[in-house]
């Protein structure tokens, strides 16, 4: 039983994990949120749904092509609301109301050309494998998720701190004119987070539509929220603190779910999220400089 | 080497620059003095493509390089030490270093590390830890190094000795000495005109965005000018207030 929620909320948490990464990578680079990150998530679902539906591709690569589609759809929201706002010198609000504008755009024209009802993936392209132990029954598909979610946060966790584009990143994160100086280019390196940060939204649109058997135009909304909290969990613009916190969460969850019932889960998240703003402002994993600023 | 001509220069509003003019040679070392708000930085900042020129020309080696992106004026070789030094606080030091090598042109970057540790061993001490936990002696060097670390033909300080122990300045200023000896030309941009005039050969005097006063250090450190406003008796921190 133990055994079962563990998984059933590890899994949940990894998926929160994917996408709030690339959530507090584009807060860390800008400074900024990006409300539209929910519609290139339930984006990212569609395009994989279809690429196994309507092409037939099998799974990792109709994945593939969904979290290649999402970091372009990442790029384009830099381009279209984040660089003309920046080039304008406007406000950061102003970002974030864009985005969210933008997000609404990008979810009606899902509607327009998916539909609204909700679709899952058909049963053939799913690891079907459940394995039991003792009186948990974990699916392949869970431990699957997990182990993707995990591996592309691994893989940008390496990006950021072994590569020259990754010190780059991390350095226009923390300040613009220091990465000019140094001969970084910022414009690009922007680009390029917009584009991580989709890509990790797409993956996750495509493993929580796996898990959950739905994809829908609205499924980024909820989604946007647990980004949130996850955001504020693992201190902003903390990756680390984000794959943390978004297993933290979907722990809570699932935990709360047997605990208290299924109508509190919600509830208990953001509640934790409230605790948290009242007692730690910098989140559970501040670091040192966040502490000392 | 680097070359100013007429240069204006500012903040969108009136300009802070007036016609700037001035030149630095070949391995040679330059002060530029002024007291605050006198129009170092915005003159530094200028040349390493931070701010856009109003009008004038920056030359380096006969090309001009004003209003270019910073990132290809450090790629033709000039690299600017920011004012309050600007480590990169949540990298380590050697992270520090390394990004600092970004833009750089060509191969060589691990024989400038090694040879910035081998020039400050307290950084290679200190490689692995956070840049923001360095004292600001260290900081300073750290950021002396990152801007080597582009292979820079020619390097613009902005007040390298600011809020430091003079032992620690001297320590900067020595270093400074060395690099000139290899072939570095270095534009040095000092409240504290006594020591930067010390190590340069040359000099200029900015006061409210104008230059007024060139010469070699010998004939500024005796003008009578100079002395007054910068290398009078009193603490020049008194001076500035
Ligand atoms: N970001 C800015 N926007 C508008 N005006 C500025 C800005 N930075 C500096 N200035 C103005 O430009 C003038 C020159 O400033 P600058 O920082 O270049 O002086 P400085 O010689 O470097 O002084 P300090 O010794 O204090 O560093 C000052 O009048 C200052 O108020
Ligand atoms: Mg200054």
């Amino acid at each position: 039983m133990i055994l079962q929620q563990l998984i059933n909320g590890l899994s949940l948490g990894a998926v929160y994990a994917v996408f709030a990464v690339g959530f507090t990578l584009v807060f860390g680079v800008l400074n900024v949120l990006n409300l539209s990150q929910g519609a290139v998530f339930m984006w990212g679902a569609y395009v994989g749904l279809e690429m196994v539906r309507t092409l037939q591709l099998p799974l990792p690569a109709a994945m593939t092509v969904a979290v290649m589609a999402a970091g372009l759809l990442g790029v384009v929201t830099e381009w279209l609301v984040f660089r003309p706002l920046q080039r304008r010198g406007a406000h950061r609000w102003m970002g974030m109301v864009a985005s969210l504008a933008f997000a609404r755009i990008l979810i009606g024209a899902a509607q327009e050309v998916f539909g609204t009802q909700v679709i899952r993936y058909p049963d053939a392209t799913l690891v079907d494998a459940t394995l039991v132990v003792g009186e948990a029954r974990i699916q392949g598909l869970q431990v699957v998720a997990l182990g993707v979610a995990l591996a592309m946060v691994l893989a940008l966790g390496l990006l950021l701190k072994f590569t020259n584009f990754g010190r780059a990143i991390r350095t226009v994160a923390f300040s613009e004119t220091v990465a000019r100086l140094v001969g970084a280019p910022v414009a690009r390196v922007r680009g390029a987070t917009f584009f991580l940060s989709g890509t990790l939204a797409g993956g996750a649109g495509v493993l929580w539509s796996l898990l959950f058997q739905s994809v829908s135009p609205f499924m980024g909304d909820t989604i946007l929220l647990k980004g949130l909290t996850v955001l504020i969990l693992g201190g902003l613009g903390n990756v680390a603190g984000a794959l943390v916190g978004g297993l933290l969460l979907g722990l809570v969850e699932v935990g709360s779910v047997v605990a208290v019932g299924s109508g509190f889960r919600d509830a208990v998240g953001f509640g934790l999220v409230l605790l948290i703003l009242l007692t730690r402002p910098t989140g559970l994993f501040a670091t040192r400089e966040a502490k000392r600023a | 080497m680097l070359e100013i001509q007429s240069l204006s220069a500012g903040y969108g509003g009136p300009p802070v620059l007036h016609g700037i003019s001035l030149a630095l040679r070949p391995g040679e070392i330059v002060a530029v003095v002024g007291s605050n708000g006198a129009g170092k930085t915005t003159l530094l900042n200028t040349v390493a493509g931070l701010l856009r020129p109003v009008s004038g020309r920056i030359l380096l080696d006969g090309k001009p390089i004003g209003g270019l992106a910073t990132e290809r004026i450090v790629r033709a070789g000039l690299s600017l030490v920011p004012e309050g030094r600007q480590v990169v606080a949540p990298l380590s030091v050697e992270e520090n270093l390394l990004v600092g090598a970004y833009g750089r042109r060509g191969g060589g970057a691990r024989e400038t590390l090694a040879a910035v540790y081998g020039r400050f061993p307290r950084l290679k001490e200190r490689r692995r830890q956070a840049a923001g936990l360095l004292s600001g002696g260290e900081q300073q060097m750290l950021a002396i190094g990152r801007a080597l670390m582009a292979g820079p033909r020619v390097l613009l300080l902005d007040e390298p000795s600011m809020g430091l122990a003079p032992l620690i300045v001297s320590e900067i200023f020595a270093l400074l000495g060395d690099l000139h000896g290899r072939g570095i030309s270095v534009l040095l941009v000092e409240q504290n005109a006594r020591k930067a005039l010390a190590l340069a050969s040359r000099g200029y005097v900015l006061e409210r965005g104008r230059i007024v006063l060139e010469g070699t250090s010998a004939e500024l450190a005796s003008s009578p000018a100079v002395v007054d406003a910068y290398l009078g008796a009193k603490p020049l921190e008194e001076q500035a207030a």
